[in-house]
């Protein structure tokens, strides 16, 4: 009998305890929602960079928060041709657009930084 | 019955942990940021290995490029001289010509180092490595005008190594290429000319004052142009010769008005003597109705002669002094020296000029009375430059007063057609031909075999002969193999547009070039095309090496102030295609030389050994002390297709351009 009581006690405070946790957690998750999202955009953001500059020929800054990286791609015909590339930090800092040929892909991390600004810089 | 006690509390405990466990992980992670930093990782990874992969077959592609670009025989044919190595690139780049070849497909490369590069990443890694090439355009487009023809595997290839890694599933493509010309260093139809001349200067050409001694007292020397193989008189088998005209490096000399080579006696001094130069004396009987017929002691003879002023003079009895002309011989000895005969083919409106001296012979006393040359005039009067009246008198009444009689008799300066010199190296078993003098290619005695025609120079649609005159509107050349090289008129030959299309490299200045030539060890050292946008001063040694060679293309002036050394098998050129190339050094140039739209400037003594071409040559007066020297180098010759195959060279950027597919 007493141990019954026992286990149902802890039962019981095991159901408040992750009610609780759950509901903190909830509270949360929509923070890591957010770290899920901007993991996601930095992630591909960086993977077109990097592809970008390891393909580069060369890189320049046209101003304080856009760069132009003239990279190597393969055009229709699979023959190497170089693309002008331009990334550009929006001037909230929320956004970072990538723009050739006139399509533009903008990653938009608004959502996801609390208010705070993206440091998004190219060294070339 | 036994009571079962303390289950339920462990098992709720167990339970509660778990359940802790689980929120807390939840609180902290995420699953999907594990999934892809793992596949960052793997992607950097493979990444990195397929740049190993690029990196080490560019390595090999390189060493395989330079192997190509070795020009020399032993390296031929190329796959299966390669080193173990390199033959499975070679294969994979050469046709059956041995050339660089483009196909749809591409063609995987297999190396050690791609296995070693595996095995040092993840088990699960694989890497593949292609090579690919494609054609883009031909360097040199087919042109409707009269000129060279251009060689359509002259051509811009993209050469591109493709490698693809996976590790751990993660994919990573990497591309190098680089934009190659395949081209011949050959300087076209001009590589088969060891001297080719579009015109004549304002100076004549025939202006030597030479002398049959004291060299020191000459005041200019003579360019000696050899041009291959050395063969004196009499000395080449018939069988044998029209092969051996056929490699020679030919001679042409351009423009209307025909071109005179005298033939001179170089100061005595053989080395600066004109070539295949008869002078041995030959004696004939004198026959009826000529007087001294009845005197048997007495003879006719004639002995041919180099051009000297002093064949006018006291000391060779005046014989020649009645000739208008100064008896003046060429500034440019083609067929080599006295010592050092080269026969070849002349091509062009060109006569060779000589003297031939005649007259009487006592065969007692072995005393000579040459016969001067003269005017119809002179003849009947007793005023014979040489001789007393008596003596005039005498020989006068000999040809019974009729001057046709005695002018068969007369000395002589004698002009035939150029390449008819080429008769006297040929070994005839028989008289008459092994002992005429001059015998006009036109009018050969019957029966008599002279060498094959040409099979790679026509003229007016007509096969060229070795010993005749080579000159018409219409030259065509070919290869041995048959390709048509050259179709037009040789002397309006002068747009050298092609050869810029094959430069690789190009400069605004000199100073660029220099820098883009020079070695670690500061030898400038070339092994490209290249085109300089401006005069070019060549101050300071050029070296070609193996697996070197190459053109030097400027669109000004060219100066040569110092030395340019290459191996025979490979053949430097420099073009200025506009302007003067300025020859100011006697050190060796080792280089073909092309200036079709200006001079070649001789300003010193000169030793080229390669191809001289140019609008005109213009040489200063030098005095005897130096040497002025071309000779020819057989492997520029482009009508042979050994030696023309042997020089296709694949230049390319050192460094490719890699990008991530």
């Amino acid at each position: 009998m007493v141990e019954i009581v026992i286990s149902l006690a802890l039962v019981c405070g095991a159901v408040i305890l992750w009610t609780y946790i759950l509901s903190v957690s909830r509270d949360k998750s929509n923070t890591l929602d957010n770290d899920q999202v901007f993991s996601s955009l930095r992630a591909s953001l960086l993977h077109n960079l990097k592809s970008d500059m390891r393909s580069s020929i060369a890189i320049k800054p046209l101003s304080e928060n856009s760069w132009e990286i003239e990279t190597v791609k393969l055009d229709d015909s699979a023959t190497p041709s170089v693309k002008k590339v331009i990334y550009e930090l929006a001037a909230d800092g929320k956004k970072v657009s990538m723009s050739v040929d006139g399509r533009v892909k903008t990653y938009d991390f608004s959502k996801v930084l609390d208010g705070k600004r993206l440091n998004f810089k190219i060294w070339p | 019955m036994k009571r079962r006690r303390g289950f339920v509390l462990p098992a709720v405990l167990m339970l509660v942990s778990v359940l802790l466990l689980f929120a807390a992980v939840r609180h902290y992670f995420s699953r999907n940021q594990l999934i892809q930093a793992s596949h960052d990782a793997n992607y950097e990874k493979s990444f990195h290995l397929a740049i190993g992969g690029v990196e080490s077959a560019d390595n090999l592609f390189m060493k395989a490029v330079a192997f190509f670009n070795d020009g020399r025989p032993e390296t031929l044919p190329k796959i299966a001289k390669a080193p173990p190595e390199l033959a499975p690139i070679l294969k994979a780049l050469l046709n059956a010509e041995g050339l660089p070849y483009a196909r749809k497909e591409r063609i995987p490369i297999d190396s050690s180092m791609f296995g070693h590069l595996q095995s040092s990443w993840e088990k699960f890694a694989t890497l593949k490595v292609e090579i690919e090439l494609r054609d883009i355009e031909p360097l040199v487009a087919q042109s409707p005008f009269a000129g060279p023809i251009p060689d359509p595997r002259e051509n811009r290839i993209l050469m591109m190594l493709h490698a693809e890694a996976v590790v751990n599933g993660a994919v990573a493509r990497v591309c190098r290429y680089r934009e190659a010309k395949l081209v011949n260093i050959l300087p076209s139809i001009l590589g088969k000319f060891v001297l080719y001349l579009r015109q004549q200067g304002s100076a004549s050409n025939n202006s030597f004052e030479d002398r049959f001694s004291r060299p020191d007292l000459l005041k200019d020397t003579p360019l000696m142009v050899f041009s291959g193989k050395s063969s004196g008189l009499s000395s080449l088998n018939l069988d044998a010769a029209a092969e051996f005209f056929e490699k020679q490096g030919w001679v042409f000399l351009g423009g209307d008005a025909p071109w005179v080579i005298g033939s001179g006696p170089g100061g005595g001094n053989a080395n600066y003597a004109s070539a295949l130069q008869k002078n041995d004396l030959q004696t004939f009987a004198i026959q009826p109705p000529d007087e001294f017929s009845s005197l048997n002691f007495l003879t006719y003879y004639s002995q041919p002669e180099y051009l000297s002023g002093e064949l006018k003079g006291l000391s060779y009895n005046k014989v020649l002094q009645g000739i208008n002309d100064e008896l003046f011989s060429s500034r440019i000895r083609i067929s080599g020296s006295g010592n050092k005969p080269t026969p070849t083919n002349v091509v062009g409106n060109v006569v060779a000029k000589s003297a031939l001296i005649q007259g009487l012979k006592n065969t007692q006393t072995g005393l000579y009375a040459p016969y001067p040359f003269l005017q119809e005039s002179q003849f009947h009067g007793s005023s014979w430059p040489g001789m007393s009246s008596e003596a005039a008198n005498t020989m006068e009444e000999n040809f019974g007063g009729v001057f046709q009689r005695y002018k068969s008799r007369m000395s002589v300066v004698l002009e035939e057609r150029y390449n008819a010199i080429n008769l006297r190296t040929l070994n005839f078993p028989a008289p008459p031909m092994n002992s005429a003098i001059m015998v006009d290619p036109r009018n050969l005695p019957a029966g008599t075999k002279v060498p094959d025609l040409s099979k790679r120079l026509h003229v007016d649609n007509n096969p060229a002969s070795f010993v005749d005159a080579n000159s018409g509107n219409l030259y065509q050349l070919f290869a041995d193999d048959g390709r048509k090289l050259f179709e037009g008129n040789l002397s309006g030959f002068e747009d050298l547009s092609h050869f810029v299309s094959k430069a690789v490299l190009s400069f605004d200045k000199q100073s660029e070039f220099y820098k883009s030539i020079e070695t670690e060890q500061k030898e400038h050292l070339l092994n490209n095309i290249y085109l300089i946008k401006g005069d070019l001063l060549v101050d300071r040694p050029l070296k070609s090496a193996d697996g070197c060679g190459g053109m030097i293309i400027a669109n000004g002036d060219i100066t040569i102030q110092n030395e340019i050394i290459a191996p025979d098998q490979e053949p430097v050129v420099l073009i200025s295609t506009a302007g003067n190339i300025r020859i100011a050094t006697s050190s060796r140039i080792q280089a073909g030389l092309i200036a079709l739209k200006g001079q070649i400037q001789a300003e010193s003594a000169i030793n080229v050994e390669g191809v001289v071409s140019a609008k005109e040559l213009s040489m200063a007066k030098l005095s005897s002390s130096g040497l002025r020297q071309l000779s020819y180098n057989v492997n520029f010759d482009v009508t042979d297709s050994a030696t023309y195959m042997r020089a296709f060279r694949l230049f390319m950027p050192k460094d490719g351009i890699t990008f991530v597919k």
